[in-house]
């Protein structure tokens, strides 16, 4: 029974020590999830701060987010389970010390397996985040574009609006009061209405959330905190290579004490069985007093 | 908060239609703005009648300028005529443009035009 178990765990030691199935894993779990955002062009209206609130609450309804939180919820258990297996090896002697090593060799096995999971769907989740900037962009630029051949148009309506208000008063009072004629309806309207739009439009300016991000004293446009952000995420790309490049090194150290783990079992299954113990050979000297007596 | 969000992008996408309602508000404007001048220039109309007719006149155009200033779809005209027309707004707005100058609506015009009243009182008739 013991040297079924033994076998066993040289079984279970020698798929660990394998890295094929740590570093393909992560990708195959990966596969099934993905986050498709449901956001429009009209988010490109929102200030950026909302802009980027709106995108992480869009990733967090996703299956992927969900994925990844159930996947990191298990990572913290496997995590603790190897710390207290860790922490009380040293009361285990024998062959329930050889079990308690043996379960932390599969323990660091699983955790690099969800771990390199988790790498993978991160990955994905920056990678459609950068491609949903790069399509906002693109909307941006084109939008920027048509803007362009109006701007010329706009600036003349806008001073040609300066121009009329500073003169309403003026002219209400030359047409109407001055000659003593009734003030039209709509005039009356229009002075009204004119009034409420002028405070609203001062109240838009003056709203914190529509104040624009200045650099150098200048706005910074949508087109520049756009690639800001692309440059953000991958900047957080870069990382997380950086972060798989330290799965791989968990996934060898773990490989190598997977195989000293293995050979110790053998080594000693080996010296179990009757009859394998390293016999001594024959030296000549011992029986040197075999040819010197007479 | 993503009913907000959605609120948000609803009301601020809004706008857009509501301000397509005045089409043509250009066109109006400088028909009346023909009809004016025309009473300007009319030689069989006394001071009396040309006064009272401009008083009328007047007022009506300065509705449809003001119909034709806060006319939001013309923002996204790619009409020249519409750029012409706020480029020269002192000819186009007629009557706004005369309560900023100070001056006629008539003086104005004829001065923008380039027809100051020296200019006239110093022209004689000729073949």
């Amino acid at each position: 029974m013991i040297k079924r178990s033994k076998l066993c765990r040289i079984i279970m030691a020698s798929l660990v020590s394998s890295n094929w199935l740590l570093m393909n894993s992560g990708e195959l779990l990966a596969s099934n999830v993905s986050w498709q955002p449901q956001i429009s062009e009209k988010i490109l209206m929102l200030p950026t701060k909302h802009l980027e609130q709106a995108i992480e609450r869009d990733f967090a309804n996703s299956l992927l987010a969900d994925d990844m939180q159930t996947l990191d919820q298990k990572i913290g258990g496997e995590i603790s389970n190897i710390t207290s297996l860790q922490e009380n090896q040293s009361l285990y002697e024998g062959e329930e010390a050889l079990e308690v090593e043996h379960q932390i060799i599969v323990g660091k096995r699983n955790y690099l397996e969800m771990m390199g999971s988790q790498v993978s769907l991160k990955a994905q989740q920056l990678e459609t985040k950068r491609a949903l900037y790069q399509r906002l962009m693109k909307q941006s630029r084109q939008s920027e574009s048509r803007n362009r051949d109006t701007q010329e148009l706009n600036l003349v309506i806008d001073q040609a609006r300066i121009r009329s208000s500073a003169v309403e008063s003026k002219l209400r009072e030359e047409l109407f009061y001055s000659v003593n004629q009734p003030e039209s309806k709509f005039s009356q309207d229009y002075a009204e209405n004119r009034a409420a739009i002028e405070a609203l439009r001062e109240a838009i300016s003056a709203h914190p959330a529509n104040r624009q991000q200045i650099s150098d004293g200048q706005p910074i446009s949508k087109l520049d905190e756009l690639q800001a952000m692309i440059i953000e995420t991958e900047a957080e790309l870069a990382a997380l290579s950086m972060e798989q490049e330290i799965i791989g090194h968990m996934a060898k150290l773990l490989s190598f004490d997977a195989m000293a783990f293995a050979e110790k079992l053998a080594e000693q299954a080996w010296q179990d069985q009757a009859g394998n113990k390293v016999q001594t050979m024959l030296s000549p000297r011992e029986n040197v007093k075999m040819f010197i007596t007479f | 908060m993503k009913l907000y969000l959605s609120l948000l992008i609803a009301m601020a996408g809004a706008i857009g239609p509501i301000a397509t309602a005045h089409a043509g508000s250009i066109e109006n404007m400088e028909r009346e703005r023909a009809v004016a001048i025309e009473q300007m220039l009319d030689p069989a109309m006394s001071a009396q009648q040309r006064w009272e007719r401009m008083n009328f006149t007047k007022r009506r155009m300065a509705d449809l300028e003001r119909i034709t200033l806060n006319d939001k779809s013309l923002q996204s005209s790619r009409k020249p005529s519409v750029l012409r027309a706020f480029k020269d707004y002192e000819l186009s707005f007629l009557v706004h443009a005369a309560t900023e100058s100070q001056k006629p609506v008539m003086v104005h015009w004829l001065e923008t035009m380039g027809l100051t009243t020296s200019d006239l009182m110093n022209a004689r008739v000729s073949r």
